[in-house]
């Protein structure tokens, strides 16, 4: 039983609780099994069954669960789930003035003091601790008439908030048992006194690139271990870092290895495995490819892995996964931009011809995916495509007779630079659409170059702060890139990986003690909004994978050295 | 200044900033906006939604200048008056957007005590 | 300067410590109640449906009009809101057309009309309830306007407001409640 108490700070009442926690487990599997409806249920269904009570809120039978909250409004199903509340963890979650207590056997099974020795500076238990009355510890029986009945083993009737389930007596006691297992054991990579990472590098990245990433995630953690060997030597001098970061995450060393991936991306997933059966890790942190994450993802999936943060232009699109989480959605986001700011002109385009030029590169073909997806569910008939091979620019002739057959109100360009020369042509041209769309991070530095005449019906998607407003951030980085020259390109990504340290650093200083993976994640779902350098306003949710929501919209301004001005707000709706 | 305390510091420095760069020395935050009926009597009712995106363009976002601190927000001007073109290739007209000026300063005192406590004293 | 900041993280914490201990130690029926006269800015939002809608004027209806403030990943606070608003609708029956329900989102960022109706479909919302979202600069005056201005999510709390038709004063209910709850204030705000 490597249960998670056993290797828990020095206390007195900890292996006492171990100890209780172990008949607990013992008497719940027993009952489970014992009432069952169908005997011959392996411990493994019931879990599964647990699991689908606690996060979708089905039944065994694939019934809606139902229960009552607030005392009177009847609750059902998928609307109302443990994890809604608790959280996947089932470690709970303060909002604004409502605290959800943990809901986690390893917890409920230990009685709630005023202060836990050892504890006040955990605070995940502290919060609970001082927020919510004391409790004896739980027993099967006495939590199943809590989840039933709402009272406690103290026998205080609980908020009505929670609310009471309909739960039958086998049902209840495969959800008891799945409430054991949650947040149970530590996962791989992370021990009493290590955690360990890893950071996936795929084949063909610049190396300035690499190092660009490396450096925030490799500066955070030099930092943190210099804090642990100074704890290690001088404990009484470092009260401060024990009152901010607790008296174990003060002492925790952090490792980061490095996960080349090599060759086709149909390989990565064996070496992803090697790797990881070599070498487990907590979780996967930053990381950088230039072609589509989604081995990466998939494997994290798979084993449940936290994967934070990857520096990529082709993200995985979904709103169900849950293990890896990207700071934006890449450069399917401009396409998605350009749909929304479209959107709001919805009379004026009714009826209107809108032509999208797609060269099929990779980004060509991100881009127009993201248009298409958001524009189809407006509820917009899908726009006259023209697709170009990925060795074909958009050339003048070509655009002119486009233009002609299709007299568009709009077009699209997801083109790079190489298109410019016919965009700019336009500029003569009489019945010329509208407007003109394309991804100012296609274009590049070719951008500063696009003739006066064009510019005013040229709109630029920019998932981006605006730079003459970013430079007011430019002090975030400044201790990381001193005395260090990167490009455009590699500063970039330097602000992106900053923003990973700055996330992992106050989610670790949030969790300390609880070092789970699900936890991980609920903590920066829990996270208030960030404003760091790059994006506009960062902002986290249970279930939200994308951390930067928005693209502005943005036209160029006169003269050879333009600014870029702003056609939209950031999140256009 | 203990060598211990720097170092927790440089973990913290991926929390909060210290001092920005030169910032623009006024901005505008909206907070209102109309579409000029008078400019265009026919427009469609879409125009209203057209200036919200208009005028809100030309905000600036009071909380990306005030969280992070480092900077204080000194209103110079209540409720000014932008007459702006409604710059759409598909209808024509103006927008007006009311808004509060803000001068930006350098906060070479502590950074975002400074700031939340002047926000706490306007409530 | 280093260790002012450091306090001040200390403060803050302790601060969240506090704020967080009140309302659920006195935890059952423990909403309050507040009278007050509000002027609501004439923003443009959007609905589930990706329709814009001027937001003043489905304010100033002959209907009685309530309002929350949720978004569509919120934990705990949300779920309760609005399984009130949808029992709400299922107790009123065929009266739940003289109320409109309308939430409003405080994450406009993440809530897109394609995440609201799925939002509104999961907690069986009936015509009557609608759900908008915006822009940032738009949603933040709409707060601001109901005294309710929650600069990141995150500090969000459970409010209900009640206007009855023609009235010009709105009955503020701060906490959670139940249907029961919910229907005596608008009973007693002459809105039901
Ligand atoms: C709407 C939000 C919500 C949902 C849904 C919810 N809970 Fe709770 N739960 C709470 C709140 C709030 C409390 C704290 C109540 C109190 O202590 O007064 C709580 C308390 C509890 C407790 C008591 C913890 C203790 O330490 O005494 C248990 C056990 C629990 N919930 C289990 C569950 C389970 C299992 C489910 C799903 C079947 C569930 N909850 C669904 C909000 C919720």
């Amino acid at each position: 039983m490597t249960n998670k108490s056993t290797i828990r700070r020095v206390s007195s009442a900890v292996s006492l609780v171990g100890l209780l926690l172990l008949a607990c487990m013992a008497a719940g599997a027993a009952t489970a099994s014992g009432a069952g409806s169908k005997p011959a249920m392996s411990h493994e269904e019931q879990l599964r069954y647990g699991e689908r009570m606690y996060r979708e809120g089905i039944l065994p039978n694939g019934k809606p669960m139902q229960a009552l909250v607030q005392g009177d409004v009847p609750v059902s199903g998928s609307s109302f789930t443990c994890v809604s509340c608790h959280l996947r963890s089932g470690l709970g979650a303060t909002e604004g003035t409502v605290v959800t207590p943990p809901t986690n056997g390893r917890v409920l099974f230990q009685p709630r003091g005023l202060l836990q020795k050892n504890f006040e500076m955990v605070p995940t238990v502290r919060k609970y601790s001082l927020s919510l009355p004391q409790r004896p510890a739980y027993t099967d029986e006495t939590l199943a008439e809590c989840i039933a009945g709402g009272v406690d083993p103290a026998g205080r009737e609980l908020s009505r908030t929670m609310p009471r389930y309909h739960l039958n007596e086998a049902d209840m006691a495969m959800l008891i048992a799945y409430l054991k297992t949650l947040s149970d054991r530590l996962p791989p990579g992370v021990s009493e006194t290590e955690m360990h990472f890893a950071t996936v590098i795929t084949d063909g990245v610049r190396p300035e690139d690499v190092q660009a990433m490396l450096l925030p995630i490799e500066t955070y953690i030099s930092k943190k271990n210099g804090i642990a060997s100074a704890f290690k030597r001088r404990p009484q001098s470092m009260r401060m870092a024990v009152n901010m970061m607790g008296p174990d995450l003060v002492a925790m060393k952090m490792s980061l290895s490095r996960w080349h991936l090599k060759g086709a991306p149909d390989t990565w997933r064996a070496q992803l495995e090697e790797y990881y059966k070599k070498d487990p890790v907590f979780a996967l942190l930053g990381g950088i490819g230039n072609g589509s994450w989604e081995p990466i993802h998939r494997f994290c999936e798979d084993h449940r892995l936290p994967d934070l943060f990857p520096v990529t232009d082709y993200p995985v699109i979904s709103s169900k996964d849950w293990y890896t989480l990207y700071i934006s959605k890449g450069v399917f986001q401009e396409g998605e931009g350009a749909a929304r700011y479209l959107n709001t002109m919805h009379e004026l385009l009714k009826g209107k011809t809108i032509l999208q030029v797609v060269r099929t590169t990779r980004r060509g073909k991100a881009l127009a995916t993201g248009f298409l997806s958001t524009w189809k569910a407006f509820g917009w008939p899908a726009p006259v495509t023209v697709e170009l091979s990925a060795d074909q620019p958009l050339t003048p002739p070509l655009l002119d007779r486009l233009l002609t057959k299709e007299k568009p109100a709009v077009l699209l360009v997801w083109d790079d630079a190489a298109a410019l020369p016919a965009v700019a042509a336009l500029a003569h041209r009489a019945d010329r659409p509208g407007m003109v769309v394309m991804s100012a991070v296609s274009l590049g530095p070719e951008l500063r170059h696009i003739p006066d005449a064009a510019r005013s019906y040229l709109y630029l998607t920019y998932p981006y702060r605006l730079p003459q407003d970013d430079v007011r951030y430019d002090s975030f980085i400044d201790f990381l890139i001193k005395g260090k020259s990167f490009d455009e390109q590699a500063l970039r990504i330097v602000k992106q990986s900053y923003a990973l340290g700055a996330l992992q650093s106050q989610a670790l200083m949030e969790m300390r003690g609880e070092y789970y993976r699900d936890f991980l994640l609920d903590t920066i779902g829990m996270m208030p909004d960030m404003d760091l350098p790059l994006y506009e306003r960062l902002s986290f949710g249970p279930n939200q994978r994308y951390a930067s929501k928005g693209c502005y919209i943005v036209q160029l301004g006169k003269g050879d050295k333009p600014e870029l001005v702003k056609r939209s707000d950031w999140a256009i709706r | 200044m203990n060598k211990t305390v720097l170092g927790i510091m440089a973990v913290a420095a991926f929390l909060a900033s210290s001092a920005w760069a030169d910032a623009p020395p006024e901005i505008f935050v909206v907070t209102d906006y109309a579409f000029d009926r008078a400019s265009n009597p026919g427009a469609p009712d879409v125009v209203n939604g057209l200036c919200a995106t208009r005028c809100n363009a030309l905000s600036a976002d009071y909380q990306s200048y005030y969280k992070p601190g480092g900077w204080r927000l000194i209103k110079a001007e209540s409720g000014k008056k932008l007459v702006v073109d409604l710059d759409n290739p598909f209808v024509k007209g103006t927008c007006s957007c009311t808004g509060d000026v803000y001068d930006v300063y350098k906060d070479i005192r502590c950074p975002d005590t400074v700031n939340k406590g002047a926000a706490a004293e306007k409530k | 300067m280093l260790s002012a900041r450091f306090l001040r993280r200390l403060l803050v914490a302790s601060l969240v410590l506090i704020s967080v201990a009140g309302p659920v130690q006195a935890a059952g029926k423990n909403y309050q109640r507040s009278i007050v006269k509000y002027t609501m800015p004439d923003v443009v939002l959007v609905n589930q449906n990706g329709t814009k809608v001027r937001f003043r004027r489905l304010i100033e209806t002959d209907k009685t009009v309530v309002v929350d403030f949720i978004y569509g990943t919120c934990t705990t606070i949300c779920p309760v809101l609005s399984a009130g608003f949808a029992n709400l609708q299922r107790k009123l029956g065929a009266d739940s057309r003289k109320i409109h329900l309308i939430s409003i989102s405080i994450d406009p960022e993440h809530d897109t009309p394609q995440v609201m109706n799925e939002y509104l479909k999961n907690f069986r919302a009936r015509p009557g309830w609608d759900f908008l979202s915006g822009s940032r600069e738009d949603i933040d005056r709409v707060m601001k306007a109901f005294d309710a201005y929650f600069p990141t999510k995150m500090s969000h709390r459970p409010l209900d407001f009640i206007k009855a038709p023609s009235s010009s004063v709105w009955v503020r209910l701060d906490g959670l409640m139940g249907t029961g709850d919910l229907m005596s204030e608008m009973k007693k705000a002459g809105a039901l």
